[in-house]
């Protein structure tokens, strides 16, 4: 019926063509040419065009009804929900059908982010210090640097008694002054003295500083001397309750209580504040009796902390340019006799933002502040924790692409059925974002359960609310967005690119050796042994400070603080102690070291460290004296002008040629007169600061009962614990309201290097964490490689290749891409480890042993981790894996 | 109940849909309303009114597989939805209640 010759005027088709909706066209154009065909055969040429143009017409716009555009004629919305559902149930079935994997990547995922939640916490905590104060921005502390001939430049943070009115009252910018001073004293609750932080400050306080104040008037709560304001910590532990205006508190001060008003109760300080307080007293009352020994016109007399409130607007540079001037009208005349005695002295005044105080180092936090922090701490930390992450991700690419084979059919068949690209990158993207979402809920668990132990090796109390808190919740998502991104991106438009012809041909390998999951596993294995390196090098010098010959003995040793105004107590007690069963030695001295300038045969001494002691001290310390004699109360000469020095002042200041007994040492006294004293005695070296500095001259007195407060006690180590109890019993007995309490030497000696413990614990934890996520990743590669050269195995094992053979072959690969990572985290580990060393004076060799030791550990771990695999490989029964084909 | 309402050639056609029971597209609807009802349409309306039914749920249509005739073009095949027979149905229940509410004899269809 049909005539293929049969066409309907071109010029018709052509505007049907042009003018019809093309939703529609192709099935109007087929149905056209049918309809002309069938009424060609019946009417004729002429009717059939006739009839077409007719048709053609009706189907052109406007006559035409447009067909609604429908799902089907364009690529579905990604976000569409059975498909969702079916990303959703594709991305678990992956999970679940490769457990050992999905493992390794929550596991590496999760430790990855705890760490950087943790150093969150860490650095959060750290930039919001002291942000709770209102006038923030308008508070700075009163500062100075100094240059001299004979010390290195300095910088401090205290000043004395005129500074703060002085500036006040004359630099136009300056609104109010604040002076500081605090430390620990002992305040009496019934029959006990409990030591409680005191801060004596002036009646300005609330002035400047945004503490809420729960009763009293902020005003008036600090101007009379006898007065104290509680904090409601302080409130509730000696009262049981915050209403306490008008009520007495007994303070120690220095030997006896004095009663004190209450007029005030102050919220406690939070732990982001540098000023902490349990109770604050007014600045007077810290000052002698005496007002002629407050020493208000010394410029010079150092210790307290000042700080000042510019006007709003105020530029701190032009008040820094007016304070000069105001120093020079007050102080000029004090500041020209010092520069007389040492030329090259100058100091000058500078305003140092309170904001910046905790993270600012270089100042010192003295007088009760918070101690200082360094934005440099944040850094590390922040870097570290982004390593670990940056393993964990590099463990999700590569355990990824390598599992990608698998999921080349799955990835062909969706292009096929009409995927796109983008559809595919979005499904990937949203598999590693659940993943990370997975991972999540454990590094929630492992933050929550290990921060009390970050929180003591940060030196901080953090807490959990802080991770409840809105703003957390977006950064948490805001992680999980930039981990999932991260980690997904690259694996996901690898995939996406996969060819259907190819994934579903069958014989789809990864081509060009896949260079960039090698570099990662380098790069991994790289930060590892960096890290690596690191906790060695930690772990050898602290090590050796914990061994080092430090000149003196510390073994079953323990000093007992005497409080102050008790010091003749002291006295009694160690004559009580003395000789008893378990005491072998009981010897007092000074509280710590400070240090003086002396003259020796007319040149002035730089600082030399001084030390006050009794005749006993440096038998307790096992010290011996090399020349002369050791000093003796016995003596009447030794209390007043015979003195001791150790080696060291000996070769720096003292004539070489004449023997060192006998030579005399000047001290410029007050009042321009010099006292003299003669050298009774050489003592050996010892060690009284840190290893990071050299040894340092010393001088050695015999001190006044009142000038030693610390109590050293050598114990018999068979009776340890009953001679702590003695004296315990006899402190108790001889010094009421006291509380007790008594610190091993070496615990002290250790003291200097906190810091150190804590990045110690820190960098060891960091390069656990490292070490063993990037050996989870690299147990993923071997057994992905493993599976998919099972029949190759195979093959070789029937042509006779033994378990070495092939374990080796298994194994070489990886072997060789840690050794290259060996080669690249090494020389990195040993610059940084280096430049950390050379802040000791006294410091362990970076021998080749700690390269031996962390290239011999890597590759160890590496070869267990890989060999467990190829093992298991090289054993398989060759008709297992080969009767398949 | 709310019904669409259905127009006089919009019945036709769903009709024709029904009869022609997946075969039915653009030409054969034509054809068979020329050659049954006696009644030249333009092709437009059928397709106009099809897109319309299409619209109001009474019929659903899917693109055939490509053949030989036509030039390799693809038919547009339509198929009568549950809603679209419910709605003939209906229809024909109304008529054949009205049908039997007039009184015999009222209706000289003969012409007698």
């Amino acid at each position: 019926m049909k005539n293929p010759n049969a066409a309907p005027p071109r010029w018709v088709r052509r505007l049907l063509a042009w003018f019809h909706p093309a939703e529609t066209l192709e099935e109007v154009e087929g149905d056209l040419e049918e309809l002309y065909s069938f009424w060609y055969n019946r009417d004729g040429e002429t009717r059939a065009t006739l009839y077409y143009l007719r048709s053609v017409l009706s189907v052109l716009p406007p006559f035409v009804r447009r067909r609604p555009e429908r799902s089907e004629s364009r690529p579905p919305f990604p976000f569409a929900t059975d498909m969702l559902r079916n990303y959703l149930k594709i991305a678990f079935r992956n999970l679940l059908k490769q457990p050992v994997f999905s493992l390794i990547n929550i596991t590496g995922l999760s430790l990855g982010l705890a760490t950087v939640l943790f150093i969150l916490l860490f650095v959060q905590d750290e930039v919001s210090f002291d942000r709770f104060q209102e006038r923030g921005d308008r508070l700075y502390r009163l500062v100075y640097h100094y240059t001299s001939a004979d010390r290195p430049d300095g910088r401090s943070s205290l000043s004395g008694y005129p500074q703060g009115p002085a500036f006040t009252r004359e630099v136009p910018e300056v609104e109010a002054f604040c002076r500081m001073h605090g430390w620990e004293m002992l305040v009496r609750k019934g029959t006990e003295g409990i030591y409680q932080r005191v801060m004596y400050v002036d009646s300005t306080f609330f002035r400047l500083f945004s503490f809420g104040l729960l009763a009293g008037d902020p005003a008036t709560a600090l101007r009379d001397p006898g007065s104290v304001v509680l904090t409601d910590e302080t409130a509730r532990k000696y009262f049981g309750t915050v209403d306490v205006v008008g009520k007495t508190l007994s303070i120690d001060a220095g030997g006896r209580f004095e009663p004190n008003r209450i007029t005030a109760v102050v919220k406690a300080p939070p732990m982001n504040s540098s000023l902490r307080f349990d109770a604050l007293r007014p600045f007077v009352a810290a000052l002698p009796p005496d007002r002629k020994a407050w020493g208000e016109d010394q410029w010079f007399n150092f210790f307290t902390n000042t700080f000042l409130l510019l006007r709003p607007d105020a530029d701190p540079a032009r008040a820094e340019q007016n304070m000069e001037r105001v120093f020079r009208k007050y102080g000029g005349k004090q500041y020209a006799d010092l520069r007389k005695q040492e030329q090259d002295y100058r100091i000058q005044y500078r305003l140092q933002p309170f904001l910046q105080m905790h993270l600012q180092a270089g100042y010192g936090m003295n007088n009760g502040l918070a101690t200082g922090s360094n934005a440099l701490y944040s850094y590390i930390l922040g870097g570290i924790a982004g390593l670990i992450l940056l393993i964990a991700c590099i463990n999700f690419i590569n355990l990824t692409l390598a599992r990608s084979l698998r999921r080349g059919k799955e990835i062909g068949v969706r292009k096929v059925t009409g995927s796109t690209r983008g559809q595919l990158v979005m499904q990937f993207l949203g598999e590693s974002l659940i993943l990370t979402g997975l991972a999540f809920l454990p590094a929630l668990l492992l933050v929550v359960s290990l921060l009390p132990v970050f929180s003591d090796l940060a030196n901080k109390s953090l807490e959990i609310g802080f991770l409840l808190a809105p703003q957390t919740i977006g950064l948490f998502l805001g992680l999980l967005l930039l981990v999932g991104l991260l980690a997904g991106s690259y694996p996901a438009l690898v995939l996406s690119g996969f060819s259907p012809i190819q994934t579903l041909y069958g014989r789809f390998r990864f081509n060009g050796g896949n260079w960039l999951g090698k570099s990662l596993v380098v790069l991994q294995f790289a930060i590892a042994v960096f890290l690596l390196i690191g906790t060695v090098v930690l772990h050898g010098q602290f090590h050796f400070i914990r061994t080092a010959d430090v000149g003196y003995e510390t073994a079953n040793r323990v000093r007992v603080y005497i409080p102050w105004g008790r010091e003749q107590k002291g006295e009694l007690l160690q004559a009580a102690l003395r000789g008893r069963p378990g005491i072998r030695i009981a010897t007092r001295k000074q509280g710590g070291y400070y240090g003086d300038a002396f003259l020796v045969n007319g040149r002035p001494t730089r600082q030399v460290a001084v030390e006050r002691m009794d005749d006993q001290y440096l038998r307790f310390l096992n010290v011996p004296v090399v020349q002369g004699r050791e000093l003796s109360y016995a003596n009447p000469a030794d209390t007043v002008s015979n003195i001791l020095v150790n080696q060291t002042f000996v070769r720096m200041y003292l004539d070489a040629k004449k023997p060192a007994v006998g030579q005399v040492v000047q001290k410029e006294g007050e009042n321009g007169r010099r006292e003299t004293f003669t050298i009774a005695g050489v003592v050996r070296d010892y060690q009284v600061g840190s290893l990071r500095s050299e040894l340092e001259p010393m001088l050695l007195w015999l001190g006044k009962p009142h000038q030693m407060n610390q109590l050293y006690v050598k114990l018999d180590p068979a009776y340890t614990p009953a001679a702590l109890r003695r004296i315990e019993t006899t402190y108790k007995a001889l010094i009421p309201f006291q509380p007790f309490s008594y610190e091993f030497t070496e615990d002290d000696r250790m003291e200097a290097y906190a810091d150190d413990a804590r990045w110690k614990s820190l960098i060891s934890a960091a390069a656990a964490i490292a070490i063993l996520i990037s050996a989870l990743g690299l147990f993923g590669l071997v057994s992905l490689s493993v599976e998919q050269r099972t029949k190759e195995i195979g093959i070789r094992k029937v042509l006779g290749a033994g378990l070495p053979e092939i374990v080796g072959q298994l194994s070489g690969n990886f072997l060789k891409l840690v050794l290259l990572a060996i080669g690249i985290g090494m020389p990195v580990g040993w610059y940084v480890g280096r430049r950390w060393l050379d802040g000791f004076v006294y410091r362990i060799e970076f021998g080749w042993w700690i390269f031996a030791f962390v290239g011999l550990l890597t590759v160890g771990i590496a070869l267990l981790t890989v060999s467990v695999q190829a093992v298991r490989a090289a054993l398989t029964n060759p008709a297992r894996t080969l009767r398949s084909d | 109940m709310r019904r669409t309402y259905l127009g006089e050639f919009e019945e036709i056609v769903l009709l024709m849909v029904a009869i022609l029971d997946g075969d039915a597209y653009g030409v054969t609807i034509s054809q068979e309303i020329e050659q049954h009802v006696g009644r030249v349409v333009a092709f437009g309306t059928v397709h106009n009114t099809l897109i319309r039914l299409e619209e109001k749920g009474f019929v659903r249509s899917e693109l055939g597989g490509a053949t030989a005739e036509r030039g390799g073009r693809r038919k547009r095949l339509f198929r009568v939805t549950a809603l679209g027979s419910r709605a003939l149905v209906d229809i024909q229940e109304v008529r054949s209640r009205l049908w039997q509410m007039v009184p015999p004899g009222a209706l000289n269809v003969s012409g007698l």
